[in-house]
């Protein structure tokens, strides 16, 4: 008997340690939507400095491993959202809430443009979330200004891309299109891959990827604005940056 | 020392040989699909699923622990094949459609943006890219029927692309410009293309420097595979009025000197791989054969869309070895490990069959199969017609396709790797069972 009470007193911190970690792992579930349920899949964990990270895949959506933003973890409790996906012009991001209701079992809410559909979560595995892509250092031939011209609908349209590497991080660039007005776009995404050079707006849909030419000293490739590429050559402007 | 250096040098060779049989659509370059080793006899368990953001009908391939497929979210995928964990990840402009070939640790893999990507088979990275002159679907006025009869309109079971073949340091697939395209391994450099006159969706097979393929324009090639020259050209059937029966979505399987291939024309055909001359064929009246015949033993096991057959035939003669009525369409290949059949059905069942006598061992169903929204399926799991097939616009082959997709089909073939069944499925799942 005294044995028995002292295991069960040394579960009693193991326990409250597997509360707080209750809501770690992979999570399968529904959405609701009326028509047409969709299903859905979070990871959810905590980092080596233990904030909580997450990511999302909905299977026939076209999200895999799509970042958990603004992730709020308490007590029994979870709220995110994912950021520009599926997000309507004028509205709020596509935001999740789900409380637990058993052990591995929440229950709650999408709401997308104003609707509203519950949600059902069962814990199925550990966690598998899946890092957001990160930008990289680029070659010192491709740091500083290019400039480059393009047509699209009859018009002309100006390109600049100005890329900037950081001691022991990663690249940043500037990525600014002129035709009618001036389009100032903001690049979330820098990236030196094989030979290729990729500058990514994700939220605008729009991109530069192309290869440089050591012989003519061009980046050659193509921008694409989401529903149309366009060749695109850049040529170097004024002196390097780094 | 001398018999120490001989057991090493068989240990490589059967090594590599494992790798190659494992590590492109259909295991190897002249596409039998037979895979070295036993697959389950029983279903015992759901190894792992990998879920992904939208449908799968790339096929999986092996190399080095590691499975590769590409998904329709647009991303190639590196899976862990223990453990089922994402090793990595590379987007491309368009869904994957096409099944990966790896090779000296390089992925090679063609998307709907029109590209073609040679991966580094470890981190992903690009090793380079070429430009096609497009993707698009077959095509055609008044297709199976549809309305508006003069509009053109897209084959919405146009759903593969075509999946590279590696033979002789260059790299051979087709493409929806029409196209059969040679490109050299190591630097992307185009080193022939030869164009058809359609839709090159089915996978290239290379044996004995030929390429083998077959188009929509209704012929069937073989092509020189240093010179891009033709060798010969086979026609199949044509259908001008609502070209249902007509072109070479199957790919083919070229085993002892013959090429067997599938075809919209509802034949599966032999075809003597030097000369060209037909040496059989099996009419399926009406009904087509879109995957890839797999040949082993003698035998030519393939199965049909409509009247949903699983069909064995002898290689030599064509005649009838075995037949069974199945459920539902059969798009995928089917994949043969030692004396076990694996195939994939569009009412999103994977079967295990008895070789010999083609009897059904196991079946197992994708979860979006379980659910069957919408009761596309029946009670029974056949196609549910009155519901499946309910368009006033006579839209059927579109609207349905969508609905089939909802319940799991299986379009993709299956891989077999040390006794673990590997497909993806319109789920979003790439599934392992075991």
């Amino acid at each position: 008997m005294h044995q028995t009470i002292i295991a069960l007193l040394l579960c009693v911190p193991m326990l409250a340690h597997g509360a707080g970690n209750s809501q770690e792992g992979r999570w399968e579930g529904q959405v609701a939507i009326p028509g047409n349920e969709v299903h859905v899949v979070i990871d959810l964990a905590r980092d080596k400095a233990g904030i909580w990270t997450g990511s999302i895949i909905m299977p026939g959506l076209g999200v895999k491993g799509v970042p958990l933003a603004n992730l709020a973890v308490n007590e029994g409790d979870i709220a995110f959202d994912i950021g520009d996906r599926f997000r309507s012009p004028d509205q709020a991001p596509t935001a999740f809430t789900a409380h637990l209701t058993a052990p591995g079992a929440m229950t709650g809410e999408m709401r997308q443009s104003g609707n509203v559909a519950k949600l059902q979560l069962t814990k199925t595995s550990s966690a598998q979330v899946e890092s957001a892509p990160r930008s990289t250092a680029v070659g010192r031939d491709l740091a500083g200004r290019w400039i480059g011209e393009f047509e699209l609908g009859g018009y002309p349209r100006h390109v600049t891309i100005a890329l900037e590497n950081h001691a022991g991080a990663a690249a940043t660039a500037r990525f600014v299109i002129v035709g009618k007005q001036t389009n100032d776009i903001p690049v979330d995404l820098v990236t030196e891959d094989g030979n290729f050079l990729r500058v990514e707006s994700l939220a605008n849909h729009i991109a530069f990827e192309g290869r440089y030419d050591k012989a003519s000293g061009e980046l050659r490739g193509v921008v694409d604005l989401g529903f149309a590429e366009v060749p695109l050559v850049l040529r170097r402007s004024g002196g390097r940056t780094s | 020392m001398k018999r120490a250096r001989v057991v090493l040098a068989l240990a490589v060779v059967f090594a590599t040989g494992v790798v190659d049989a494992q590590s492109t659509f259909r295991g190897d370059a002249a596409h039998a699909g037979t895979y070295p080793g036993e697959g389950p006899r029983q279903f015992h368990r759901v190894k792992w699923k990998f879920p992904t953001g939208d449908r799968i009908v790339s096929s999986p391939v092996y190399a080095n622990g590691t499975i590769y497929f590409g998904g329709d979210d647009g991303n190639v995928y590196a899976v862990d094949a223990a453990d089922g964990r994402q090793r990595w990840k590379r987007s491309t402009g368009g869904p994957v459609a096409a099944t990966p070939a790896v090779a000296d640790g390089v992925v090679y893999v063609g998307s709907y943006d029109g590209k073609f990507y040679a991966l580094d088979a470890r981190t992903g990275a690009l090793r380079w890219r070429i430009a096609t002159g497009g993707e698009r679907r077959f095509e055609a006025k008044g297709l199976h029927g549809m309305q508006p009869k003069n509009q053109t309109i897209a084959d919405p079971f146009d759903v593969y692309l075509s999946s590279p073949v590696l033979g002789g340091g260059s790299v051979y697939f087709g493409s929806g410009d029409g196209s059969v395209y040679a490109v050299d391994a190591a630097t992307g450099e185009l080193k022939w293309r030869f164009a058809t006159g359609d839709v090159v969706h089915a996978s290239p097979a290379y044996a004995d420097g030929t390429v083998f393929v077959g188009s929509w324009d209704s012929y069937f090639y073989a092509i020189d595979a240093v010179s891009g020259k033709e060798k010969w050209r086979f026609h199949g059937g044509e259908d001008p009025v609502i070209h249902n029966q007509v072109g070479f979505q199957s790919s083919p399987a070229v085993v002892d000197g013959i090429v067997y291939t599938g075809c919209r024309d509802s034949n599966l055909y032999a075809i003597d791989a030097v000369t060209g001359k037909e040496r059989w064929r099996y009419n399926n009246k009406g009904s087509w054969v879109v995957g890839s015949p797999a040949v082993t033993q003698g035998k030519v096991i393939f199965g049909t869309s409509d009247s949903s057959l699983y069909l064995v035939v002898d290689a030599v003669t064509g005649k009838e070895i075995a037949r069974q009525q199945g459920k539902a369409y059969v798009f995928a290949s089917p994949s043969v490990a030692g004396n076990t059949v694996y195939v994939g059905v569009l009412n999103g069942t994977l079967e295990a069959r008895d070789l010999d006598t083609g009897n059904l061992l196991w079946e197992y169903y994708t979860e979006a199969s379980m659910r069957n929204d919408g009761w596309v399926l029946t009670a029974d799991r056949r196609f549910n017609g009155p519901l499946l097939f309910w368009s006033n616009w006579r839209e059927v082959p579109i609207v349905a396709t969508v609905r089939q997709f909802s319940v799991g089909s299986i379009f993709s073939s299956p891989l077999i790797v040390d006794g673990v069944v590997y497909f993806g499925s319109t789920d979003g799942n790439l599934y392992a069972l075991e």
